[in-house]
């Protein structure tokens, strides 16, 4: 277990590539931008990543981009815990899945008592791309303030038939359309990371991935 | 410490509306525990053939052997299974008419408030007087329909072989510990069975009591509705006050056949004493609808979650739950849909509503089987918490195995604004009374689903519940 610590009054941004079990403690006023993209190297293992946003004003964005083809196995467990005044703690999640590759993710946003002001969202979708690849999610919360604004959403799906008819009937081919639509899912979140060089290093290894 | 506890929730009862109490009178009461003589003692009692006493023996073993679920609320703990009495019966005749309903349970009914015109005018009341149907009344043409509206223990005397083909094919007693309690020692409960292509019109009632101290509310409920047929049936129970606790563990099983409907709306206002422990079911055919209507207002703690099962290809499923936990309660409710059939459509929409330090909690599962092609689901859930002592929890499984679905899932957790109360206010009304108003607006698209009279009464149980809850 790694623990990493983001001191008072500072502003980082982290890629986390490979599976691993860390907790990140966020200080006062510090601001985390925190990006997380790997496979499991074996099926059984399973990373949990625990923010605690210890003090108040403390600030974390999760982006989750994972893809899985073959047998991957992706195991994966999101905790964002709000124990001081005005935290905020967002986590976006996407998965897409290929072949008979498995996704489970739980995913939690815990407001303690006694907190006031928090902000907590979590968001996951999953595309399935073959009949075998199965998603597993639970994306739960834990509220025990009132003065807070805490909600979550999940989808799963397939490649939208009625996009991909649209961009053939402007000229594209049919795969040339789902490898548009592919590239658009991850692309939306990608396009929120604020460091690019970040964001490619991403980009390159989920096209790696998934070819 | 513990003395000083009790008191609080014996002075958090004195308030109950609903919390009186009649005095008992009793034909048979089992001692308290559960022990395989018990069980051989209720069956003789009830005169049962010898299949369903092997069933009780065997669900007996199971309930020996299953330890008690180790997730839920930790208040799941401080059921003891030694501190019941496991079978009552407290009259050995059955009535048919009101007029020969005993009067001492008439007053029951008369201070539940169910009017006398309702009674008629409704299909069937069901009277559930402790652990046995001591009334039941069907309108005529129902019966000339062919539709069966019994309490079990009838049912397994006189109509063995729907019983036989369906008891214990929903949940059977391996399900879970509390499944196979009420198995083993079940009582009571409604049988209702409607033949192929018959519409029951009017919703079938059946109103539930615990009444002795400890007494344990086993009931066993089996709902089948045939070809094309449709029935809504209702319960609602209340419960009076206790000093010690008491545990209901119902089992509910239904069985909806190809373009069948079912609808079975619960009200449950159990007092704040009583474990409400319930497994509930339903398998739909194809074509088939079921929709479970479920609202938790009582009880200490209530662990249910409604489940169907799409088994044919078309049928639909929906699922609406309200949750209301105010002071020492756990309200840890939801549902679950299994998609196991292609082309079949779910809706599951949870609303809480947490005061006065009161929990909820939503435990949903979400499951879409490989092959059950073109499945649509959608799982909403928003809770409400009126204070800073209360808590809410969420925890939604979805779990996926064919991508050719569409899946959408959606929570929210919000406060009462101080804007909204400042408008309200602004407008004369009382704070109490905006909040009253804006709990109902949350709970409004829900309850307009309820019948009309349960709606009513939902609504006052509400406004009782909220009296005191702010400021």
């Amino acid at each position: 277990m790694t623990t990493i610590t983001i001191p008072p009054n500072t502003k980082q941004i982290l890629l986390q590539n490979k599976p691993e079990s860390r907790t990140i403690t966020l200080k006062k006023d510090s601001h985390l931008e925190y990006i997380m993209s790997f496979k499991n190297s074996h099926p059984e293992e399973k990373s949990i990543v625990t923010f605690e946003l210890d003090e108040e004003n403390a600030h974390v964005e999760i982006f989750g981009l994972f893809t899985g083809k073959d047998s991957d196995s992706i195991k994966f467990e999101t905790r964002t815990i709000h124990k001081a005044d005005n935290t905020y703690g967002h986590t976006t999640v996407r998965t897409m899945l290929k072949d008979g590759a498995v996704s489970d993710y739980f995913g939690l946003i815990r407001i303690e008592k006694n907190t006031k002001g928090t902000d907590g969202h979590l968001s996951h979708d999953a595309m399935l791309l073959s009949k075998q690849a199965k998603s597993k999610s639970v994306p739960s919360l834990e509220i025990e303030a009132n003065d807070v604004k805490a909600g979550h959403s999940a989808s799963v799906g397939q490649v939208d038939e009625e996009a991909v008819f649209y961009l053939r009937s402007r000229g594209l081919s049919e795969n040339q359309a789902r490898e548009l639509m592919i590239e658009g899912f991850f692309e939306e979140l990608l396009g929120k990371i604020s460091d690019e060089n970040t964001a490619q290093r991403v980009r390159t290894q989920l096209h790696q991935s998934l070819n | 410490m513990p003395t000083k506890q009790q008191s609080q929730i014996t002075g958090e009862l004195a308030n109950y509306k609903y919390g009186f109490k009649v005095e008992e009178k009793y034909q048979f009461k089992s001692g308290k525990g559960l022990t395989e003589e018990t069980v051989r003692l209720i069956s003789e009692h009830k005169k049962e053939p010898r299949w369903m006493l092997d069933f009780r023996l065997k669900a007996y073993k199971i309930f020996m052997e299953k330890p008690m679920p180790t997730w839920g609320s930790p208040l799941l703990k401080e059921v003891n299974f030694e501190n019941i009495h496991y079978y009552i019966k407290p009259t050995d005749r059955k009535s048919r008419s009101w007029e020969d309903v005993p009067a001492e349970i008439k007053n029951t009914f008369d201070r539940l408030g169910v009017p006398q015109a309702e009674r008629k005018f409704l299909a069937g009341v069901g009277a559930q007087y402790e652990s046995e149907t001591v009334y039941h009344s069907l309108q005529k043409h129902l019966e000339e329909k062919g539709v069966i509206f019994v309490d079990t223990d009838t049912a397994v005397q006189k109509y063995p072989d729907i019983v036989r083909k369906y008891f214990a094919t929903v949940v059977p007693p391996r399900d879970n510990k509390l499944a196979a309690l009420n198995s083993a020692v079940w009582s009571g409960g409604s049988f209702v069975y409607i033949p192929r292509g018959v519409h029951v019109e009017l919703p079938l009632q059946a109103y539930f009591r615990i009444n002795a101290e400890n007494a344990g509310q086993f009931e066993r409920t089996l709902i089948i509705a045939e070809e094309g047929s449709s029935v809504h049936y209702t319960e609602g129970c209340t419960a009076p006050i206790y000093a010690t606790d008491s545990l209901h563990s119902a089992v509910v099983e239904i069985i909806v056949h190809r373009g069948a409907r079912i609808q079975y709306t619960t009200v449950q206002n159990w007092s704040k004493n009583v474990f409400n422990l319930v497994t509930k079911r339903a398998i739909a055919h194809e074509d088939a609808t079921m929709m479970w209507l479920d609202c938790n207002i009582g009880s200490k703690l209530t662990m249910k979650y409604p489940s169907i099962y799409l088994r044919g290809r078309g049928a639909r499923g929906e699922i609406l739950s309200i949750a209301f936990a105010n002071r020492d309660q756990h309200q840890d409710a939801g549902g679950k849909i299994y998609h196991l059939a292609p082309d079949t459509s779910s809706i599951i929409n949870a609303k809480s509503v947490s005061t006065g330090g009161g929990r909820t909690s939503y435990r949903g599962m979400l499951h879409i089987a490989e092959g059950a092609e073109r499945s649509r689901s959608r799982v909403t859930c928003d809770a409400l918490l009126l204070d800073h002592d209360s808590s809410t929890d969420t925890y939604p499984t979805m779990q996926i195995n064919e991508n050719n679905v569409a899946v959408a899932h959606e929570a929210t957790v919000t406060k009462i604004s101080e804007e909204q109360l400042f408008y309200l206010m602004s407008r004369g009304l009382s704070e109490q009374e905006a909040s009253n108003m804006i709990v109902n607006g949350f709970l409004a698209p829900l309850i307009k689903e309820f019948p009309m009279e349960y709606a009513l009464e939902l609504n006052r149980l509400i406004a009782l519940e909220m009296e005191g809850s702010i400021g």
